[in-house]
């Protein structure tokens, strides 16, 4: 591993909600991902920007999904949730959830992360009710 | 391999870290603890009846309602909601412990809603602590005394 590492106090945020990661750094960005309850998520940083993390989690769309209305769906979630991000990738048909940050340390996420886990949670998973898919199909 | 080591498998797929123990040094008796959303479950099993199982969570019940008498009461209300789960006081009526049991038809079926399970025992396990905590009772018998000390005339 590469020096620089800012990610490690989320590492220990994930060990403390009692969960497993893995890591896979490169040269210009860190990466972790972890499970929970199954679902995937990530949690990504860069190298030249330590002041930024991103954490997230996508799932496919459904195949008979509109995607008009996954894009108005998407777009009401953005005003009304606090923190998460919705955005619908046409191309490759999936929706990701995700939570952008400046931070000066990422201790600062630590005592957060676990509602910020549930920012994502929640978000995705109103946005496949509203969708008409309660269960979000594996990406 | 034994139920155990299966749901503990299970568990550490879907990401999570299991400590697993046997219960009272019985070796076919094994208590799996794992910790989801900020909340520690345990999931007791059987080697001797491995299609059924006992998911336990723990509450602290805040200090400052302890002292009340409608704790009991209170979870029985939630019992009746939640009929699948049982809530049982600890620790000097410090916390209490909502516990389901689980019958399933085979491991798969277990493993298939085994998070649904799970999110419907913290539901009840929530619902109580708000309950528990509920202040609407205190504010209802103001409000009563309120009307009939205003009853009176000047």
């Amino acid at each position: 591993m590469q020096g620089n590492d800012h990610l490690s106090p989320i590492e220990g945020a994930i060990e403390e909600e009692g969960l497993l990661f893995t890591r896979d750094d490169d040269d210009e960005a860190l990466r972790i991902t972890f499970k929970s309850e199954g679902d995937r998520y990530f949690v990504v940083g860069y190298r030249d920007d330590p002041n930024f993390v991103m954490i997230g989690s996508g799932w496919a769309l459904p195949s008979d999904s509109d995607f008009a209305n996954a894009v108005s769906i998407a777009n009401a979630l953005n005003v009304r949730k606090k923190f998460v991000k919705t955005a619908i990738w046409e191309e490759e048909c999936d929706a990701l959830f995700t939570i952008e940050l400046c931070i000066e340390d990422a201790e600062e996420v630590r005592p957060n992360f676990g509602r910020l886990l549930d920012a994502l949670r929640d978000t995705a998973t109103e946005f496949f009710a509203a969708l008409g898919h309660d269960e979000p199909e594996a990406p | 391999m034994t139920t155990a080591e299966q749901i503990a498998r299970f568990l550490e797929t879907e990401g999570h870290r299991v400590e697993t123990s046997p219960i009272d040094g019985a070796a076919d008796l094994s208590e799996l603890v794992f910790r989801t959303r900020g909340q520690m479950f345990s999931i007791s099993v059987s080697e001797l009846e491995p299609n059924r199982y006992t998911l336990s969570t723990a509450y602290e019940i805040p200090e400052w309602v302890r002292e009340r008498s409608h704790t009991v009461e209170a979870l029985g209300d939630v019992e009746t909601d939640f009929p699948e789960t049982r809530f049982i006081l600890a620790h000097d009526d410090t916390i209490f412990v909502a516990t389901v049991e689980y019958q399933a038809v085979d491991m798969d079926t277990f493993f298939k809603h085994f998070w649904n399970v799970v999110s419907r025992l913290r539901e009840a396990g929530n619902s109580a602590v708000e309950r528990i905590v509920d202040r609407s009772e205190s504010k209802a018998a103001a409000d009563k005394f309120i009307r009939q000390f205003m009853k009176g005339e000047r």
